[in-house]
């Protein structure tokens, strides 16, 4: 979405500025001039403010109620398989060209998404270990997430979970 | 004879480990289902040699290019897993082909906290030490079709690819010093009459035997970095029981040492990869009585991936390979064998083309070119083939479509 419309905003700076510059130079229209670079600022300002959509919230099933950054990492990266009460952690993931996937690897973790899914191949087709289960939906992330012990997953920020499900993660 | 025997044995119990996984799926409710996994791919190709006999002794375009995998992991409780694969694979002269038992384990997780996780995986485990031996024949984990040789000898596959015995496994997760990883393992493979060959001469009738393999790896990757950093050792000894009767060599002792040095960055957009070994080469009898050789062999790559969107990724890679760091035009081994095998047989170098296309999100196609430079990476190893492999220079170029799930 914002990617979208981060295009769709460089294209009309770009063009605006095409008009503005042609205008300048060859003399045409001040008011044109003008109205170009007002609207150039407009569109700036309305870029620079355009929330990033699909920002997440990591939801699970345990009795913990938070978690620091890294033992989030840990855990997507499949360094840490349980919770410190001992219950095994169930990893829920979106299909890694999803883009909640992909903002949540990103932003959440600051793993970029094709390298988790290098450290889960890795895990999954040499013996070493296994890769968190895939889900086709958000719906169905939250469904796995709320119906299985131990899960953990993630969720866009508006979606509508019970408090009860949002891990808060710190640092 | 026995040595097979126990090689049909190790295969049958682990097509029925499969096979067992496979029917627990069919069973499985939702609970038993995430202690479950079943994975595979599928890879075709079609591969063209120009020069050589890497793949075939025709020359003619060759679609012995094929990998087929399936593997199942079960979680028995929390410190107990089993997990097999099984693999059909094609590859003309760079191995032996057909089906094999990958890996058939079981990982027992001795220990486990938030911070560190400590494992022994008991059966045939895989070499879990250089950058890309893990799943060197899962295709789409591979940086390119073909791996750098130098590090990646095909011909050495069989031997490089994993063992029967154990490997041992410390991860660490340090929130101030970031990843560390140490294996430890130690494990043999038996070897096929065709693998002998490859790695000996077509002319070997005897049997040709690993006697013991010590591999350990340490890695690490700093807080929040991008990169990582490995080191690896290896130790292997073997021996060579020439054929009682008819057979062109005599017996023999072989070792092999690798010091391996690594490091990986994965960005964005860009990736860079280096892999540097040293490794020794110590070789008695064979020819004739008391023929000793001990030579110290050197290569390294470094390969570059640019991602240019979703889809497409470019990869250009630059590799050297010398059998001898002493004689690294060949010279030496010209002279040696009174001009028999030519100089060009001491090194080889490859500069690699790549471009890979994901055409859905487990559907793959990678094309590459590779100019090669010397053929001290071609099978037979100790006994060349000089009829089929009598230019300097040769290429490949190799297109493969694969899927996986």
């Amino acid at each position: 979405m914002s990617s979208k419309f981060g295009n769709i905003s460089f294209f009309i700076i770009f063009a605006g500025y095409l008009d503005l510059f042609t205008s300048r130079f060859l003399l045409v229209n001040r008011d044109v001039f003008i109205k170009n670079i007002l609207i150039s600022l407009i569109v700036i300002a309305g870029f620079l403010t355009t929330p990033a959509a699909y920002s997440a919230k990591v939801i699970a099933n345990t009795s913990a109620t938070s978690l620091s950054k890294s033992q989030l990492r840990r855990i997507f990266s499949m360094r840490q398989l349980f919770w410190s009460d001992g219950q095994k952690i169930v990893v829920f993931v979106l299909p890694s060209s999803h883009q909640l996937h992909q903002n949540f690897s990103k932003n959440e973790l600051e793993i970029f998404s094709y390298k988790l899914d290098r450290i889960w191949n890795k895990l999954t087709y040499s013996g070493l270990g296994t890769a968190p289960i895939v889900v086709q939906t958000p719906q169905a992330l939250i469904d796995a997430v709320i119906n299985t012990s131990g899960a953990i997953g993630y969720v866009e920020d508006s979606a509508d979970v019970k408090d009860a499900y949002v891990i808060q993660v710190k640092g | 004879m026995l040595y097979k025997l126990k090689d049909r044995v190790v295969s049958k119990i682990s097509l029925l480990v499969v096979l067992n996984l496979l029917m627990f799926d069919a069973l499985a409710d939702q609970d038993i289902s995430h202690d479950f996994q079943v994975h595979g791919f599928i890879a075709q190709g079609l591969i063209d040699v120009d020069g050589s006999d890497f793949v075939n002794d025709s020359g003619d375009i060759s679609t012995e290019l094929t990998e087929i995998g399936l593997n199942a992991s079960y979680q028995l409780n929390s410190q107990l897993r089993i997990t097999g694969q099984v693999v059909y694979l094609e590859g003309g002269n760079r191995y032996d082909n057909g089906t094999r038992v990958d890996y058939a384990l079981i990982d027992w997780s001795a220990f486990q906290n938030e911070n560190w996780q400590v494992n022994l995986y008991l059966g045939r485990f895989k070499n879990y030490h250089w950058l890309y031996s893990g799943t060197r024949d899962v295709p789409f984990t591979r940086p390119s079709i073909i791996l750098p040789q130098s590090m990646y000898f095909d011909g050495f596959r069989d031997i490089a690819v994993g063992g029967d015995g154990g490997n041992f496994k410390v991860s660490h997760s340090s929130d101030d010093l970031g990843d560390f990883d140490f294996n430890l393992s130690s494990g043999t493979t038996n070897l096929s009459k065709e693998q002998t060959q490859l790695l000996l001469s077509e002319l070997a009738l005897g049997q040709f035997k690993q006697l013991s393999d010590v591999q350990t790896s340490f890695y690490w990757q700093p807080v929040y970095s991008s990169w990582r950093f490995g080191l690896s050792f290896l130790d292997s000894k073997f021996e060579y029981i020439a054929a009682q009767e008819g057979d062109n060599f005599l017996d023999a002792d072989l070792r092999l040492q690798r010091s391996i040095i690594n490091a990986l960055y994965e960005g964005e957009k860009w990736e860079f990869a280096v892999e540097a070994f040293q490794e020794r080469f110590i070789f008695d009898g064979f020819y004739f009585d008391g023929y000793h050789q001990d030579k110290l062999g050197l290569g390294y790559y470094a390969q570059s991936r640019y991602k240019i969107d979703n889809k497409f990724t470019l990869l250009a890679r630059y590799e050297k390979f010398y059998a001898d760091k002493n004689d690294k035009n060949g010279q030496e081994l010209e002279e040696s064998t009174g001009g028999l095998v030519p100089s060009y047989f001491g090194y080889q170098h490859d500069i690699t083309f790549g471009l890979s296309y994901d055409i859905a999100q487990t559907f793959r196609l990678q094309f590459e070119f590779h100019h090669f430079q010397g053929t001290a990476r071609l099978t037979p190893v100790v006994f060349p083939n000089l009829e089929l492999n009598d230019n300097e220079n040769w290429s490949l170029w190799a297109v493969q479509l694969m899927y996986w799930f």
